[in-house]
C-alpha cells in the first residue's frame, strides 16, 4: 500500500479492526473498505468479519465495496462462494451494489479467482453476476476515483 | 506488512485451501485451454475453408478474363501483371473484339477482396452485353451506355437501400482500330502510359466514375500507332502501394519512370522486373490494393 492510499485511510472512518481486515468507511464517497492484512484469513473469521461489516451497512446509504485483497495469498473456496452468493446478495438489498477488487499482483492469483468464480457459478447456476457491478482495480485510490 | 497465520488449526486449513486452490484452479486452466483449442481448430477449419473458396473463386475470375496468349492475337506483345490484395479483388482485364474494333479496358472497382470481386464481374457482363448490343465507334457512347446498363442491372431491387456505389469504376479503356491503325484512349482516374518511337507520352483520364447514376462526358484521345508502340494501363492499387525505406506511396511518377526504363526489353521479362520492383518496395508490409499492369505491344 503506498504513502497516498495510506493518507486516503487516515481520513476514513474505521470500523472494524482485529486480527485479519481493517474496515472502514469514506460517507463521502458512499463507500465502504476492507483491508485483508493477513496471507489467510480462515474461514470462521472472514465470516465473522464480513457479518459485522454487513450489520454495519444496514445501518447506512453506501453504494460500494472494496475489498483489498492484495495481502492474501490463498483463500477459502467455500467461504468465497458464501461471500458471493450470500453476503453480497445481503448487501444489495441495503442499495450496495458495486465491488471494487484489488488483488495481489501475483497471475497465478488472478487465475485463482477465475477458477472460484467458475466453481461458484457451477455449483449456483442461477446466481446473477451481471446484477453486481464488479471491477478490478490496481490500488484503493484508482477503485474510489 | 503481511503477517502469516500461526494457529496450528488456521495452518491445517490454510494448507487445505491451497490444495484446494490448486486443484481447482489446474482443472479450470485445464478445461479453458481444451475450449481453447476447439476453439481454435475451429478457426482453422474456418479459415482453411475459406481459403479453399476464396482460391477457386479465383480460378472463376481469372477463367472469365482473357489471357496473354488470347491477347497475343491481336497485339504482337501481351503482358498482363493481376496481383489482388485478397486473393481475389476488384481489378480486372476485360476484352472485347467486333468488326474492325478491339477492346480492351483496365478496370478498378470500388473495393477489393469478395465485394470487389462481385462487383467486377457483374462490370465483366454488363461490358460484353452492351458492347455485343451497340455500335463500337466512340468511347464515350460505350462507357455511358455501360454506365447505364450496369447502375439498373444493381439497382433491380428498388425496395433495397442497402447497396449505394460511392464510386464506381476507375477505367482505361483502349479502343484499338486496327483498319485505321488507329487507337482511341478514354479513361476515369487512370492513366496510360504510350511508348512510341522511345518517346514517352502520359494519357490521362477524366476525373469522373463510371458506374454512378449521372455520368460527366468523357474525352477520348485519337492517336495513330504504329507497329512497335507500347501501352501500359494499370490501377491505382501500383502506385498506392507504401513502401520503401521512408514508408511512402510507390507514386504515378516513380511507377511511369520505371515503366519507361524497361522498353527495351520484351515484356514478358519486364513482368518479371516489375514484380521484383513492387515487391521489394512493399517489403514485409502488407499489399495496400489490387493491383493489375497491363502491357500491349503494337
Amino acid at each position: 500500500m503506498n504513502i497516498e492510499e495510506l493518507n486516503y485511510l487516515e481520513k476514513c472512518e474505521k470500523v472494524i479492526e482485529d486480527d485479519f481486515f481493517n474496515a472502514y468507511l469514506d460517507k463521502k464517497n458512499k463507500a465502504a473498505l476492507c483491508v485483508c492484512k493477513q496471507s489467510y484469513i480462515p474461514a470462521e473469521d472472514f465470516i465473522n468479519s464480513f457479518n459485522q461489516i454487513a450489520d454495519i451497512l444496514e445501518k447506512t446509504r453506501l453504494e460500494s465495496f472494496i475489498f483489498d485483497k492484495r495481502a492474501l495469498r490463498a483463500f477459502h473456496q467455500p467461504t468465497m462462494e458464501w461471500y458471493f452468493v450470500e453476503w453480497k446478495n445481503r448487501i444489495y438489498n441495503y442499495g450496495v451494489n458495486k465491488h471494487y477488487k484489488i488483488l495481489p499482483p501475483q497471475d497465478w492469483f488472478a487465475d485463482c479467482v477465475e477458477a472460484g468464480k467458475a466453481s461458484i457459478l457451477k455449483n449456483n447456476p442461477s446466481f446473477e453476476f451481471e446484477k453486481f457491478n464488479i471491477k478490478y482495480c490496481d490500488s484503493i485510490i484508482d477503485a474510489i476515483e | 506488512m503481511v503477517q502469516l497465520v500461526d494457529s496450528s488449526n488456521n495452518a491445517e486449513e490454510q494448507i487445505s485451501a491451497m490444495e484446494n486452490m490448486l486443484e481447482m484452479t489446474t482443472e479450470y486452466l485445464n478445461q479453458t485451454k481444451n475450449q481453447l483449442k476447439k476453439e481454435k481448430d475451429k478457426l482453422e477449419k474456418i479459415q482453411s475453408d475459406l481459403f479453399k473458396s476464396l482460391k477457386f473463386a479465383a480460378i472463376i475470375q481469372e477463367a472469365i478474363q482473357p489471357s496473354e496468349i488470347d491477347l497475343r492475337q491481336k497485339f504482337s506483345d501481351v503482358s498482363i501483371y493481376s496481383r489482388p490484395r485478397d486473393i481475389i479483388g476488384g481489378d480486372f482485364v476485360w476484352h472485347f473484339e467486333k468488326d474492325d474494333q478491339t477492346l480492351i479496358a483496365c478496370i478498378d472497382c470500388t473495393g477489393h477482396g469478395v465485394p470487389g470481386a462481385m462487383l467486377s464481374m457483374a462490370a465483366y457482363f454488363c461490358l460484353s452485353q452492351i458492347a455485343e448490343r451497340i455500335e463500337l465507334n466512340s468511347n464515350e457512347y460505350f462507357l455511358k451506355a455501360f454506365n447505364t446498363e450496369f447502375y439498373n442491372y444493381l439497382h433491380k431491387n428498388k425496395a433495397s437501400h442497402e447497396f449505394s456505389m460511392e464510386h464506381g469504376f476507375d477505367i482505361s479503356l483502349l479502343r484499338y482500330d486496327k483498319s485505321s491503325s488507329k487507337i482511341f484512349f478514354s479513361g476515369t482516374n487512370q492513366q496510360v502510359l504510350y511508348l512510341s518511337n522511345r518517346v514517352s507520352k502520359i494519357l490521362k483520364g477524366d476525373r469522373t466514375y463510371v458506374g454512378n447514376k449521372q455520368i460527366d462526358s468523357i474525352r477520348e484521345i485519337e492517336l495513330n500507332v504504329r507497329s512497335g508502340d507500347i501501352f501500359y494501363l494499370f490501377t491505382d492499387g501500383i502506385p498506392d502501394q507504401f513502401g520503401g525505406s521512408r514508408y511512402k506511396k510507390i507514386g504515378r511518377k516513380r511507377v511511369l519512370q520505371f515503366l519507361t526504363n524497361l522498353q527495351n526489353l520484351n515484356l514478358s521479362k519486364q513482368q518479371e522486373m516489375i514484380d521484383v520492383f513492387l515487391k521489394t518496395w512493399q517489403g514485409n508490409r502488407e499489399q495496400t490494393d489490387d493491383m493489375l499492369l497491363i502491357g500491349l505491344k503494337i
